[in-house]
């Protein structure tokens, strides 16, 4: 039996994609033989300069135009073409893709290219986006995927791959749906896996850490879902509730992981939260501050929640086992705001926690949104004053460079009545409230006014990841202006982009589109 | 009667029973062998191991097998779980070790390249309280030659973890630590090297098997093309076992003028080997034919079944295949190529096509 799984863009480059890292391990638990391939990544490193920036999340909106995507893959078919030559080198029968919205279209092209080539492959699409129905039918207009795989995949894929290798009946596959005679046909639900204990450890043999941005760090998943329901999140959509794995487990797969990657000094837990359950957390702490794997010292990072239980004696285990950093989703220092986005934590108890961590010689970085449904002047000075008082605890402040994006399935999102969003809406960046107080322009000033306020008082800000601030500020004006139709102001932010990198083929390509339809007017 | 008093009633039996040459047994095996696959962090020049296999599932062998092995686990002096890759580096190693250190009177014996028996590991497995004998594959003690043999880059964490429980087995007198070598025509140079290593951490044995061949790019790592030199390299290791008190266990060297008379194989009498798909042989070496457990009643419908039967017989009259190439039924097969190559799971063209390269 044998299966190769795809990751098409956009999706992060600097470490392995753990979909696929946790399918492979799945699928070769079950004795099955796969082989994964990364093209996002495959792609990014050997993106030319007139694309240099698709890769930075700042512009991903470019990924969800089927046109942009076409277009930039049709420039690059032999270098598909080649690609798609080695996914079928082993002679696959199956060919899975890991996707979500962002990398929708780019799977499509792709998939497509394989069925062109040979149509007896069998084609699974897997993702998050396929919690809402409406993608599900978007998918099978689109490409020619025979199956989609919805809700978790660990068990679902095993099981889809043996009976396609068996009689290809796959009606009686739990958590799938596919077409028949033009019906969408669903299966049971899969359940939900109950103990992530059981779950194989990630594979990584066909994506070598060094061909990532950051080659150090071992990227490790402990837990699904999320103990809280933010809002503006879409994770509680898709895994409800919550499931973590016990501290020995994950003590035991850094230690197997170790093995392979020695040079990888930290690990870099990619959960929404490390620190649902404090137990857990002291319990890990100890493990590794015993038992260090392979005797040397593992640093180690992840997200956090304000979790009142994170006392300071707490805290300092964590810094003892290894932790170089915690990293908190703040958003906004206005109780009003943090009460409205769902988040269950006190103003106060945010600032004792930076301050205790920053006393027992933790590093804390922390995300801030700006332009929350509902936010006023009087919420963002709020959240003005919280940097100003403890800034200087926090290593790194992390300004949301989309400010407040709208993600599909979040509770804002399917409820726009209820913020005051000015419906329909068609764009997560460029939304705004019926009133017009709130708009793009709006949330990207209070950012900025942030980063000004955050400089003067000797805070560490970041100012952006892979592009300069001012190009995306430039590259998102302009798109907004030509969103909004006010076509001008449009040029004049694509100008200016265009001065400070006159090669980017999306920004000239759409420049030259709007000075044509002005001279035809 | 109490659980150690059955184990030593079983055996005395199954002793008596291989005396008396009997082929259908009242006795139950005094060995078992669970096949526990798992992934691999090496790529050893001469494993067996297939490109993609199940591994194994406790909660599956519980299912499907644990009660029709239950007379036999309440019996047997020794459990061995080894398999295709490392048991240790499955998510649910500890959880396996516990299933089977419920049989507190069996020693549980596993193989290891080292690189999983990380000291939490070692920990669990002392504080367990149970004996258990490890085997530790290394075939080598120095870092190029380690990484020859197993295509990895796991010599620091072996030798890290090696440090950890031989120290730790001071302090315990159930943990038996074995250095397994398995001789090549790379490494077998480097034998007496390995005994050294072995005095200075004091290993319980050092044991040496020679490598079968499983494909035909293997072939040039059997010993049996570079006879002189392996008999020369035994001979040194055995010379400097003796002059560092080190417990060597060689195989017999090639073209000796005599060998051991040969002796009915024990194994089809005191052993049983389960693979995950139910399947059940009697050691590692056989398999072409086998018979499973799954479409039988009782464990005793396999024991004295068909295969089992018939391999005793054939055992007895000195006509089964172990007797012409088993270096381990026949010593002096060992001078036979075809002892170097194992059958299992080949056609019969596969075979013929094989020993017609060979």
């Amino acid at each position: 039996m044998r299966i190769s799984l795809v990751k098409c863009p956009v999706w992060g480059t600097r470490e392995p994609p753990l979909a696929l890292a946790q399918l492979s391990g799945d699928l070769k638990t079950a004795g099955i033989e796969v082989k994964s391939f990364d093209l996002n990544n495959y792609l990014y490193k050997n993106r030319d300069m007139s694309f240099t920036n698709l890769w930075a999340w700042e512009q991903v909106s470019f990924w969800y135009q089927k046109k942009e995507v076409f277009d930039f893959f049709d420039s690059i078919l032999p270098k598909l073409e080649s690609y798609v030559d080695d996914i079928l080198e082993n002679d696959p029968r199956i060919v899975g893709f890991s996707l979500e919205s962002s990398s929708f279209y780019s799977t499509v092209y792709v998939s497509n290219l394989i069925k062109k080539r040979n149509k007896d492959i069998k084609v699974f699409f897997g993702g998050q986006l396929f919690y809402d129905r409406r993608n599900i039918e978007r998918c099978f207009e689109e490409s020619k995927a025979d199956y989609i795989l919805l809700g978790e995949g660990d068990v679902t894929v095993c099981e889809l791959v043996k009976i396609i290798y068996k009689d290809g009946d796959v009606s009686s596959c739990d958590g799938i749906c596919y077409k028949d005679s033009n019906k969408t046909v669903f299966t049971k639900p899969r359940e939900m896996l109950k103990n992530l204990d059981n779950l194989p450890f990630l594979d990584f043999t066909d994506m070598s850490l060094n061909d990532y941005d950051d080659n150090e760090h071992l990227p490790l998943m402990t837990s699904r879902g999320c103990v809280w329901a933010c809002k503006f999140c879409s994770t509680h959509s898709f895994w409800h509730g919550y499931r973590q794995m016990s501290a020995e487990r994950i003590h035991q797969e850094i230690a197997y992981h170790k093995i392979a990657y020695p040079m990888a000094g930290h690990i870099d837990f990619q959960d929404l939260e490390f620190n649902a359950d404090v137990n857990r957390l002291e319990e890990f702490c100890r493990l590794m501050i015993k038992y260090p794997p392979f005797g040397s010292k593992q640093y180690w990072l992840s997200n956090a929640i304000v979790n009142p239980l994170m006392t300071k004696d707490i805290l300092a285990l964590v810094k003892e086992s290894g932790c170089k950093k915690l990293i908190f989703g703040i958003e906004s220092g206005s109780q009003r705001v943090l009460d409205s986005m769902g988040k269950k934590y006190r103003v106060q108890d945010a600032k004792r926690i930076i301050k205790d961590a920053y006393d027992v010689g933790l590093k804390v970085t922390t995300n801030f949104m700006f332009g929350f449904p509902g936010e006023t002047e009087e919420d963002f000075n709020e959240t003005l004053s919280f940097v100003k008082e403890v800034g200087k605890y926090i290593e790194r402040v992390y300004p949301s460079r989309t400010y407040f994006a709208m993600e599909e399935f979040s509770y804002v999102y399917d409820h726009p009545e209820e913020f005051n969003i000015k419906t329909p809406f068609n764009h997560h960046l460029y939304w705004q409230t019926k009133d017009g107080v709130n708009t793009y322009p709006v949330r990207l000033k209070r950012c900025q006014k942030f980063e000004e306020v955050c400089k003067d008082n000797g805070v560490n800000v970041d100012c952006g990841v892979k592009t300069a601030v001012l190009m995306d500020e430039y590259f998102n004006l302009g798109f907004y202006y030509d969103h909004e139709r006010q076509y001008d102001k449009a040029l004049e932010y694509f100008s200016k982009y265009l001065d400070l990198d006159s090669q980017n083929e999306i920004i000239k390509r759409r420049f030259e589109e709007i000075r044509g339809m002005n001279a035809g007017k | 009667m109490n659980e150690q008093n059955l184990v030593e009633a079983n055996r005395n039996l199954n002793f008596r029973e291989y005396e008396q040459k009997k082929v259908v047994l009242e006795s139950y095996p005094t060995s078992i062998f669970v096949q526990i696959d798992a992934p691999c962090n090496q790529d050893c020049l001469f494993c067996s191991r297939p490109e993609s296999y199940p591994y194994f599932n406790l909660e599956e062998f519980k299912t499907k097998y644990e009660r029709k092995l239950m007379p036999v686990l309440e019996r047997v002096e020794r459990i061995n779980i080894t398999g295709s890759g490392e048991l240790l580096s499955l998510p649910e190693a500890k959880k396996n070790l516990d299933y089977f250190n419920r049989f507190t009177y069996a020693e549980k014996m596993f193989a290891t390249n080292g690189s999983t028996l990380t000291p939490k590991m070692a920990d669990h497995i002392i504080e367990s309280n149970n004996r258990y004998l490890i085997h530790i594959s290394m075939h080598s003690c120095d870092p190029i030659t380690h990484k020859i043999m197993t295509k990895s880059n796991t010599y620091g964490a072996v030798m890290q973890n090696v440090d950890y429980i031989m120290k730790a087995k001071r302090n315990t007198d159930k943990l038996r630590v074995n250095f397994i070598f398995v001789a090549t025509t790379e490494n077998i140079e480097k034998l007496p090297d390995y005994v050294k290593f072995a005095a200075e951490k004091g290993a319980d044995n050092v044991v040496v098997y020679y490598n079968f061949v499983y494909r035909l790019d293997q072939k040039y790592l059997s010993t049996y093309f570079a006879k002189d030199k392996t008999n020369e390299m035994f001979d040194k290791a055995w010379h400097l076992s003796k002059q560092l008190n080190v417990n060597l266990q060689l195989p017999q060297r090639y073209n000796q003028k005599e060998y051991p008379s040969e002796s009915m194989c024990r194994e089809a009498w005191t052993q049983l080997m389960i693979n995950p798909s139910g399947d059940i042989i009697t050691c590692d070496a056989a398999g072409d034919q086998r018979e499973t457990i799954l479409d039988k009643e009782t464990f005793m419908d396999v024991w004295n079944g068909k295969y089992f039967v018939e391999i005793r017989k054939k055992l007895l009259n000195g006509n089964s295949a172990c007797s012409n190439f088993c270096i381990r039924a026949n010593q002096a097969s060992l001078n036979k190529f075809n002892s170097h190559f194992i059958t299992r799971g080949k056609s019969k063209e596969e075979i013929d096509k094989f020993m017609e390269n060979a």
